[in-house]
């Protein structure tokens, strides 16, 4: 009877956690930009937090539990991609010397118009997310940053990482993760001109 | 990758800036570069400054371009809204600022909640 009873209770937990999980995915997409590696930091965290479910007191809101563990997950999975060399980025490569030549003349004048397109940028920030057209375009324009600058970007400005932990996470120096950061900030400016900008 | 995918602007390209700049800038930016005042150096500034404090030169730079580069205050005005709006974006979990599972992934996590045990 009781162990009727306990299946019971826990089969209700096992729906109680997939009533988060649209949550949590849309949490992970955000941060990582990709379907599967969304999906599967998301399995993990269910699977982890049911297997913890008894150290749940209630203390916290179940999605602020469940953020918390999804949150070690996406640190860890960031940790592990950036001992993957193949994309990291290299702060040498640089625009401050090469990259911005299109973007500024010789004597650093703006050669183009970094502000046409971006009128909408002068609402508040609250009335430009009332706007899914804009919400989708920006996040577009943040899974478009290339892997090694999206990571530190999602670490710094969406995960509000301080930058010593941003560079233990990914191995970049405090000097390095300055142009980076500063990299994905234009990148991203360029991207949402490219979509706004066009008439 | 969610909701409508915006479309494809690889055509665009980039405008000069307006006249009045060009013109300003063909007389102020070989000084601005000799003095570190230029745009390019005030737009490093702007980012820098979101990550450490700024030493008292290079407010006093950041200053002295702002007012002089009505291109470069807009743009540090809207880099600064952008900022805020991801900060926003990110700690939005709620249905309108992304889609869902997909059937089938809601489907496999499903099954791999009913397979698993707990102690």
């Amino acid at each position: 009877m009781e162990e009727h009873h306990d299946r019971g209770q826990l089969e209700a937990r096992k729906a109680e956690l997939l009533d988060h999980a649209d949550m949590l995915f849309r949490y992970a997409l955000t941060r990582t930009g990709d379907r599967q590696t969304a999906e599967d930091l998301v399995q993990d965290t269910l699977l982890t937090a049911l297997s913890k479910i008894s150290s749940f007191e209630g203390r916290s809101s179940m999605s602020t539990w469940l953020i918390g563990i999804l949150r070690h997950k996406i640190l860890d999975h960031i940790r592990w991609r950036s001992r993957h060399p193949g994309d990291l980025p290299n702060a040498r490569d640089d625009d401050s010397s090469g990259g911005d030549d299109v973007w500024f003349s010789l004597s650093g004048a703006w050669r183009v118009d970094p502000n046409v397109g971006l009128e909408v940028l002068d609402e508040t920030p609250e009335r430009i997310l009332e706007r899914s057209e804009l919400r989708i375009a920006i996040l577009h324009c943040v899974d478009g940053l290339p892997p090694g600058l999206h990571r530190i970007y999602v670490l710094r400005e969406l995960e509000e990482q301080e930058p010593q932990d941003v560079c233990e996470v990914t191995g970049v120096t405090r000097g390095s993760l300055a142009v980076l950061l500063h990299r994905a900030r234009q990148s991203l400016r360029r991207c949402l001109q490219a979509l706004w900008g066009t008439p | 990758m969610r909701g409508t995918p915006p479309d494809d602007r690889s055509s665009w390209r980039p405008k000069r800036p307006g006249l009045v700049y060009r013109l300003m800038m063909l007389v102020m930016a070989p000084l601005n570069l000799l003095l570190g005042l230029s745009c390019r150096a005030f737009v490093r500034l702007v980012s820098d400054a979101f990550e450490r404090p700024l030493t008292r030169g290079e407010r006093f730079r950041r200053a002295a371009h702002r007012a002089m580069c009505d291109v470069c205050r807009v743009h540090e005005r809207r880099i600064g809204t952008l900022r805020e709006v991801s900060l926003l974006l990110a700690r939005s979990t709620d249905a309108a600022a992304a889609t869902g599972l997909s059937k089938e992934a809601r489907a496999r996590l499903e099954r791999t909640l009913e397979e698993a045990d707990v102690e």
